[in-house]
């Protein structure tokens, strides 16, 4: 589970030394609970939502990154510019999409998670996180598109 | 279904997030129409290396910062709270357990091992040790007991998650029933002898009004005496045949296909098997397995297998063999998945 959690923290952070902490406080508070007995439903959701917090508090405090969210066509386009592509340019891409859409990528495309239950780990409607994870690939889709073009 | 499903119903399709009747009307369409038969296989391409790409290797050391956090040696707490490291520690290897299921339960604990060595050889160093392993029985079974319950959510959750046939009013008594069904904990198969399980909930659920009798019958109440029996003793083909009679035909009535039903089937009885093994090796072995569980390796070391008699030792290295045979499984899909594009 260490590489969902870490990855999750450092699609957040951006950081590797802070997304570490991030990741090791949460099992520590796994930790803590487990030794307090707590029912913990489903470990796997239940470390992803304080992952997820944990690296978004700590974020705020750092206080820098402003968020911006590009408005965005509906996904119309029928060719695949994400293709031609190799992991390491997607990698760089996915970094400058919003912090929502590098979360609900990871969340999905990582650790395997439905909508439903994105939803419960994000705070969302199911039908937002629908939306979300579609925006979110139109992004990068988007992303990659205009950087082949203007190869 | 004659009208194509729009561009993101075919692509959540896709991605696997449909669920239930949207899913199979959209199956149902892809199966007979080409053109969106391949459109799903280029967004299924798509989502490979939108995976690969968020593939983020774990710095080496942070899974042995963690357990280091968690060692006794940097917080000689009192003795009482002992018991308590130990059970953090199986609660991280229970985490780790549930998560068998997927691909990254497996990677990136490597430290784990060289961690767990050292924590063992802190515990023997400390002349505390003694009241630790005094301590140990009670706490074991507490956390044997959270680590089954963890688990069998775990497998619960699988098996509502992928039964798309399964009406929403279902789901909690279908996830009640199969947490039942697997439960070995002393607790629940006194439950199951004293009839305290809730059959009737199980006769009552929709998706069983439809079964053939005969599968219907496997779930009569008259069965419990021989469920009983069948988790009392020890042997492998019992337990295969608790988790065919409980979950196997529930999973199939689920609508789970057959390949998905067997291959639950099997993770039941291997982890119910494991479960049942585990009681009866010492504590130190115990620990290594956890380690072992979550890190790499099948092999056992030499001061713990002196400890073992020839049956538990057995059992110990068929375990460790299939451990590490369905972590190579995952390895290879995973370099096949990466392959492919």
């Amino acid at each position: 589970m260490l590489p969902g959690i870490y990855g999750l923290c450092f699609r957040i952070l951006g950081r590797d030394a802070d997304a570490q902490d991030a990741a090791q406080e949460t099992f520590a508070r796994m930790c803590a609970e487990v030794r307090k007995g707590t029912e913990i439903r489903d470990v796997r959701k239940w470390a992803a939502t304080v992952a997820m917090n944990r690296s978004i508090d700590m974020k705020r405090v750092r206080g820098r990154e402003v968020e911006l969210v590009p408005e965005l066509a509906p996904a119309a386009e029928e060719s695949d510019p994400l293709e031609r592509i190799d992991a390491e340019h997607l990698r760089s891409w996915m970094a400058k999409l919003p912090e929502r859409y590098r979360v609900v990528l990871h969340h999905h495309f990582y650790m395997d998670m439905k909508p439903q239950e994105i939803a419960e780990v994000m705070g969302l409607e199911a039908g937002t996180a629908r939306v979300l994870l579609h925006r979110a690939i139109v992004a990068l889709r988007k992303a990659a598109g205009q950087e082949t073009t203007e190869k | 279904m004659n009208t194509h499903p729009n561009h993101e119903k075919l692509a959540e399709f896709a991605w696997d997030a449909l669920e239930g009747a949207e899913a199979d009307a959209v199956e149902m369409h892809v199966a007979g129409c080409g053109d969106c038969a391949l459109r799903v296989e280029r967004v299924r391409a798509e989502a490979g290396r939108i995976a690969a790409a968020l593939e983020t290797p774990v710095p080496a050391g942070l899974a042995a910062r963690i357990l280091d956090a968690e060692t006794p040696a940097r917080d000689p707490g009192p003795v009482a709270r002992e018991g308590g490291h130990l059970g953090t520690w199986m609660g991280l290897a229970a985490a780790a357990l549930f998560a068998v299921t997927s691909a990254w339960a497996w990677r990136g604990m490597q430290d784990a091992n060289r961690r767990i060595e050292k924590l063992e050889k802190d515990l023997a160093a400390r002349p505390v040790a003694g009241p630790v392993v005094a301590n140990q029985p009670d706490d074991f079974d507490e956390i044997l007991k959270q680590m089954a319950r963890l688990e069998m959510e775990g497998e619960a959750g699988i098996v509502i998650a992928s039964a798309p046939g399964l009406p929403p009013s279902d789901r909690e008594t279908a996830r009640a029933m199969i947490i039942a069904a697997t439960d070995t904990t002393a607790e629940t198969v006194a439950k199951l002898a004293r009839k305290e399980i809730d059959w009737d909930a199980l006769m009552s659920l929709d998706t069983f009004a439809s079964l053939d009798p005969d599968l219907r019958a496997k779930f009569e109440p008259s069965d419990v005496a021989d469920i009983v029996a069948g988790l009392e003793r020890p042997s492998r083909a019992d337990a295969l045949a608790v988790a065919r009679a409980l979950v196997g035909d529930l999973i199939v009535a689920a609508g789970l296909d057959k390949a998905q039903a067997s291959s639950l089937e099997s993770l039941i009885v291997e982890k119910t098997a494991w479960r049942r093994d585990f009681h009866f090796l010492p504590d130190v072995v115990q620990r290594e397995l956890a380690a072992r569980f979550v890190g790499a390796g099948g092999s056992l070391r030499a001061e713990s297998a002196a400890l073992l008699n020839e049956t538990q030792k057995a059992r110990v290295l068929s375990f460790l063999a299939s451990a590490e045979t369905e972590r190579n499984r995952y390895w290879d899909n995973l370099r096949k998945n990466a392959g492919k594009h």
